[in-house]
């Protein structure tokens, strides 16, 4: 069995009580942070959204990735859409920069419920980078619903195409 | 008031002012949270794997009402403020969303979709089956428990649900929807 060396405990003592004098201010801070009910639907909160990671802002490259498509009021990440996400989780393994995901529907739903479907899709493709090896403190994800659709005609077609999770690229 | 990463989305004010109900995804699904207007702790009443969306106020805010699509299609829930587990309330249709409680406690005003549209329906809390009375969506009572708002696309509408007259209010302002109503 290992012993400790003599050599770490002041070490160790003066670890503990850096981190002792720290608490306070970190108690204040997490008061606003997330994930402070103790208890997590997922096990992985969302982080907190950095500076310049609003996906409509200069901060986020768009279009690099290929978005995944849904189907209608569906929240699942097909097997056949798969390859797209693998594709992101392997640039993020080769990269450090994070990721946002935008969850978005199509238009035959009701805006409040859309917005809620667009941000559960966002998650389902972050649970799947996760699956990945993804830390999930990497990606972050936010909701337009109904709003922004790629194709502005009705039908099949261009509701499918609007049923999809964008990636965006955190400079 | 509200600092979460995520959506954070359809916030609901309290009858007491005191309070705000909304849907929040921090924790990594969209759920039903209860905050105070000054900021602090957000609660969490729900715990699901689907999406909870559109909270709304028993008159005395001792409960909410709220949809969920956590059996597949959003349905309409009741729940304590307080928390404990949510019971599906059996309105008949398969789509319902945009719940509002009445001010007098005793129905609720919602979204149904049915036949490629959406209508609005009302229904009886104390008993009885949900009814469509107009076409349309995003129902909002007014203080006499009597008359709705509700949006047609480019136009809001006042139904007196007495006497079944319906009169456009807004129109000519493009889309139009989510109406609220000041007490």
């Amino acid at each position: 069995m290992p012993s400790e060396s003599p050599m770490k405990k002041p070490f160790f003592l003066a670890l503990a009580l850096g981190l002792a004098l720290l608490a306070p201010s970190c108690k204040t801070k997490d008061q606003f942070a997330s994930g402070m009910d103790g208890d997590f639907v997922d096990g992985v909160p969302l982080p907190e959204r950095t500076d310049g990671a609003s996906y409509l802002g200069g901060g986020v490259s768009k279009g690099q990735f290929s978005p995944v498509q849904f189907g209608f009021d569906s929240f699942e990440v097909s097997g056949g859409e798969m390859g797209k996400v693998q594709a992101v989780a392997d640039f993020m393994r080769s990269s450090k920069q994070n990721v946002i995901i935008a969850g978005f529907t199509d238009e035959r739903g009701t805006e409040e419920y859309n917005r809620g479907l667009g941000e559960r899709r966002a998650l389902a493709v972050r649970e799947k980078l996760i699956g990945m090896g993804i830390g999930g403190g990497r990606v972050q994800t936010v909701s337009f619903g109904e709003e922004m659709p790629v194709s502005s005609g009705g039908g099949e077609a261009a509701w499918a195409a609007n049923r999809r999770a964008e990636f965006g690229i955190i400079r | 008031m509200v600092k979460a990463p995520g959506t954070n989305s359809g916030a609901a004010i309290s009858p007491d002012g005191g309070k705000m109900a909304l849907t929040m995804s921090k924790d990594g699904n969209p759920e039903i949270y209860i905050t105070g207007l000054r900021g602090g702790m957000a609660r969490r009443l729900t715990r699901t794997r689907g999406v909870e969306s559109s909270p709304t106020w028993s008159p005395n805010g001792g409960e909410l009402i709220y949809s969920s699509d956590n059996g597949g299609s959003p349905q309409l829930h009741r729940i304590g403020a307080g928390g404990g587990s949510g019971s599906m309330i059996s309105t008949g249709f398969g789509y319902c969303t945009d719940p509002s409680w009445s001010p007098d406690g005793k129905k609720v005003a919602f979204t149904v979709r049915s036949g490629g549209g959406f209508s609005v329906a009302v229904m009886d809390l104390g008993g009885g089956g949900a009814r469509i009375v107009a076409s349309g969506q995003n129902p909002v009572w007014g203080r006499n428990s009597r008359h709705l708002i509700y949006s047609t696309g480019s136009n809001l509408n006042l139904l007196d649900l007495q006497s079944g007259r319906t009169t456009t209010i807004v129109s000519g302002l493009g889309k139009v929807s989510e109406p609220t109503w000041s007490f």
